[in-house]
């Protein structure tokens, strides 16, 4: 505390700070206690003090004299204590638009300060603020008394949402991650996000973090659409609101290289050790706390990547090719990209970054390498097109392997081969995966929902168990996904987080199977149900495929 | 043969006493009725001769010389048959002649009668249709009135006229000039309801003003108006730019189709109509696979752990299969 008071203890000698001068016998609290006693070992005259100030802060404690008062009265004749325009930047980092506006910038600065200085795990708790006044003021962040670890709420199609500690001290690297169709890094506006390279447990090793993707999570920000239609209007002008969404990495290389045939290009961020810690507190703040707005030419993915890395990152603001602010994702990326900021280097070679884990290109073209040594091979009609290849049934594309004397003998002999046929299997199976997907978005779509739980909480009611299991592990979750997700004001403490529980604890295949026949029996007979076991048929005999190929 | 073995004695003696006479006066013509012949007068030289039965020979005495026969059966004033020949007589030889009736002919009688009728039937059609477009321009129909314009003009049908012909003339500029003006004011009408359909499409619409602004400029439709036209011009304006918002909407609609991060993204719009207001896009707080149990596609769990299973594997195996040294690769292959 000590070291982190001096400069701004010499703002106030220096300010003269006669609003002290007038105030009347009071006694202070014992926790401001601490930092007048600073301001007194630091030589501050007496009458910058409270009177009847005690070295040993005794027979104080009970008065209301505070820090904050202090602070209050002399924040208007001292320019130093007082908001700066970085500090509306930051707040709107970490609240939504309208209350930033509103709110007294002076009287939420005051608080913040008086709440840093008073209290020794105000990083913990707010370390975009601590971070800020630690820069106006020179001082030093200690997230010495936080948690090691910060949460972040990632979102996976396969495991749902669930809540993911993070040890900022494990982040090896922050990239910039743009995605982008083509082969030209701007052909396209594409999408930015943050990359964080999360090391094994105790493992520091560079190329052991490198290769730990599983764990890799991505920070992006991205418009909420609450609606039944995308409203572009709302999308251009506002109404959506934007979070900093958490990802698994290999969802988003997934979506990008498979689904998208998009590129991802990881670009390493030049930062210390101390700012990487500092900035995924940052980031974990601000993804627990930002709700704003979405719109897509001003305030878009990379807008506010922008603004918050302008924040978070002190050499970011003195950069020249990032100071005018870029509204293209593909701009700001290159921006960066030509910035002493990056190591741009990484990304010269694009085999070699592929290599090291800076490159992710399209898998397409591999599936489409597959399909034509596949060809090469077949003496009976070749599938031309790779898209062709997923309209035939499972059996007829086994079919076609076990009719083929000549491909099936260069399979059985050939194991890169097979696995080029078992490659475009799981192509399928990949997409038939994300089919699914959407057969249950349009499910949800037309289904009463409410009406649907309730019907089957009847059917279960001589069966506590199994309705208790439906109710934490199906009907909790989707009113979760169907209601507002819930903002922490600061980093979430425990309580929070138990709004997050996680919907893949809900594992047990007994309980799984009677919920899935009660459903069947409440499912009507619609097109979706004949197209669900369709798919189901499909999706059964590609995995059968596989087998038979393995 | 027929004939000479009916041919009475009495007939030949006759003939040749007639032939002892005409050799006498110099030449004979012996006229041969052939079938359908009764009662066709025989001319000679514009003269009659005699008259034919069908089946006779008329001998008749001629000078020598050129002679013209006509054999005429008349079928009243206006029709005829008529059989005609030159000769030329020999004094001693007599000249036969065989007569066959042709079809029946118009006289010249007939000619100037059907001309006359001709004439007759056409004026008095052109009276009938001048009297027909009198009546139509008389109720309001242009082209009738052009018709009767011509019509005083020319005489035809009717006398000629000029001053009728002058009338009717500018009965048809007014009646012209008023089917103009209603046309324009539909047109001018039809515009307005565009321009002030919110329902059309933008550029209808804008299309629709710029005509309106025209009509109102030239009076067109309507009275010359700068004020309107000002107004709607103001109007195109805001339009205008509606309509390049609607396409700054439309790009960016595609752009936010293209969102990338998740799949369920684009689809969310879908997945929230029962959410209101408060809904969200994460449906990814459900799993997959739980998600599925509620649609209770009928698969087993089993089933859901393999294709879990091998979903994970699929993700990484491209990058495995075709470059190895990949850091995909590197990465799960360990």
């Amino acid at each position: 505390m000590t070291v982190r008071l001096l400069p701004l203890l010499l703002l106030i000698l220096l300010s003269g700070c006669s609003a002290l001068q007038s105030r009347q016998p009071a006694a202070i609290s014992r926790s401001a206690c601490a930092d007048f006693r600073v301001l007194q070992q630091a030589g501050a005259p007496d009458t910058l003090l409270p009177q009847n100030f005690h070295h040993d802060c005794t027979g104080v404690a009970a008065s209301g004299h505070t820090l904050a008062a202090s602070l209050q009265a002399l924040q208007p004749d001292y320019p130093a204590l007082q908001p700066d325009p970085r500090f509306r930047d930051v707040s709107a980092l970490l609240h939504p638009p309208a209350s930033a506006a509103d709110d007294n910038q002076s009287s939420r600065y005051r608080r913040e300060l008086t709440a840093y200085l008073q209290h020794d795990r105000y990083a913990c708790r707010f370390p975009v603020y601590a971070g800020y006044f630690a820069r106006r003021y020179r001082q030093e962040t200690d997230f010495s008394a936080c948690d090691a670890s910060v949460p972040f709420y990632l979102l996976s199609m396969r495991e749902g949402g669930q809540v993911r500690r993070i040890n900022p001290q494990d982040i090896s690297e922050i990239h910039l991650l743009f995605s982008s169709q083509g082969e030209a890094l701007q052909s396209s506006f594409g999408h930015t996000a943050l990359r964080l390279i999360v090391c094994p447990p105790g493992q520091r090793q560079k190329a052991a973090c490198d290769r730990n993707l599983r764990e890799h999570i991505v920070l992006g920000f991205m418009g909420r659409i609450d609606e039944l239609q995308m409203n572009p209007f709302k999308g251009i002008f506002g109404g959506y609101d934007a979070h900093l969404l958490g990802f698994t990495f290999m969802e988003i290389y997934r979506t990008n290289t498979l689904y998208e045939n998009r590129n991802l290009y990881s670009l390493p961020l030049r930062l210390s050790a101390a700012e990487r810690q500092q900035i995924v507190r940052e980031l974990a703040e601000v993804h627990w706390s930002y709700r704003g707005d979405y719109q897509f030419f001003t305030n878009n993915c990379a807008t506010l990547l922008q603004d918050t890395l302008q924040q978070l990152i002190s050499a970011y603001g003195s950069d020249q090719q990032l100071a005018g602010g870029y509204i293209r994702p593909d701009r700001f990326f290159a921006a960066v990209r030509h910035s002493a900021l990056a190591d741009s280097d990484v990304l010269e070679n694009l085999p070699q970054a592929e290599r090291d884990g800076y490159y992710f290109p399209s898998t397409l073209p591999y599936y489409r390498q597959a399909l034509q040594q596949l060809n090469r091979q077949r003496s009976l009609a070749p599938v031309k097109q790779l898209d062709d290849y997923p309209q035939r049934s499972a059996e007829q594309r086994l079919l076609a392997v076990l009719r083929d004397p000549q491909l099936l003998a260069a399979l059985q002999q050939d194991k890169h081969l097979r696995d080029a046929q078992r490659l475009l299997e799981e192509y399928v199976l990949l997409l038939q995966e994300r089919q699914l997907g959407l057969m249950f978005a349009r499910y949800l779509a037309g289904a009463d929902t409410a009406r649907l739980f309730q019907q089957a909480a009847a059917r279960l009611q001589q069966q506590p168990a199994a309705l208790a299991f439906m109710q934490t592990c199906y009907q909790q979750p989707l009113q979760q996904l169907l209601s507002r997700l819930p903002r922490s004001d600061g980093m979430p403490e425990p309580a929070f987080l138990q709004q997050y529980r996680s919907a893949t604890d809900c594992s047990n295949e007994q309980q799984r199977s009677t919920i899935r026949q009660v459903f069947a029996g409440l499912m009507p007979d619609s097109q979706l149900a004949t197209d669900s076991r369709r798919l189901a048929a499909e999706i059964r005999a590609t995995l059968h495929n596989l087998d038979t190929l393995q | 043969m027929t004939y000479r073995r009916f041919l009475p004695l009495t007939t030949l003696t006759a003939g040749l006493l007639i032939s002892v006479q005409a050799s006498a006066e110099t030449s004979l013509l012996a006229v041969y009725c052939q079938t359908d012949t009764d009662n066709a007068v025989i001319y000679v030289d514009g003269q009659q001769s005699s008259t034919c039965s069908e089946g006779e020979r008329k001998v008749i005495p001629v000078t020598p010389g050129g002679h013209r026969v006509d054999v005429v059966r008349s079928h009243g004033p206006e029709y005829e048959q008529r059989f005609t020949t030159d000769v030329s007589a020999e004094a001693g030889r007599p000249v036969r002649v065989r007569v066959s009736l042709p079809e029946k002919t118009m006289t010249a009688y007939g000619e100037q009668m059907a001309v006359e009728r001709l004439q007759a039937s056409r004026q008095a059609a052109e009276k009938a249709a001048f009297e027909k477009n009198l009546t139509a321009a008389s109720q309001g129909d242009i082209r009738a009135m052009d018709a009767v314009v011509s019509s005083y003009q020319s005489g035809t049908g009717v006398e000629k006229n000029p001053q009728q012909a002058s009338y009717w003339q500018q009965q048809a500029s007014a009646a012209r000039q008023a089917l103009q003006e209603e046309k324009e004011q539909q047109e001018f009408k039809a515009a307005l309801a565009k321009a002030d359909d919110e329902q059309a499409p933008l550029q209808e619409r804008i299309t629709a003003i710029n005509n309106l602004i025209r009509y109102y400029v030239d009076g067109y439709g309507t009275a010359i108006n700068a004020a309107e036209a000002k107004a709607w011009q103001t109007r195109r304006q805001q339009l205008q730019a509606a309509s390049e918002r609607d396409e700054r909407i439309a790009a960016a609609q595609q752009e936010l189709d293209g969102v990338i991060y998740f799949p369920f993204v684009r689809s969310a719009p879908e997945v929230m109509s029962r959410g209101g207001a408060d809904s969200s896009t994460y449906f990814s707080l459900l799993p997959l696979a739980t998600a599925m149990d509620i649609v209770s596609l009928p698969s087993t769990t089993t089933e859901h752990i393999a294709a879990s299973s091998k979903l994970k594997d699929a993700e990484s195996h491209a990058s495995r299969w075709a470059n190895p040294e990949s850091m995909v690769a590197q990465s799960f292959s360990e």
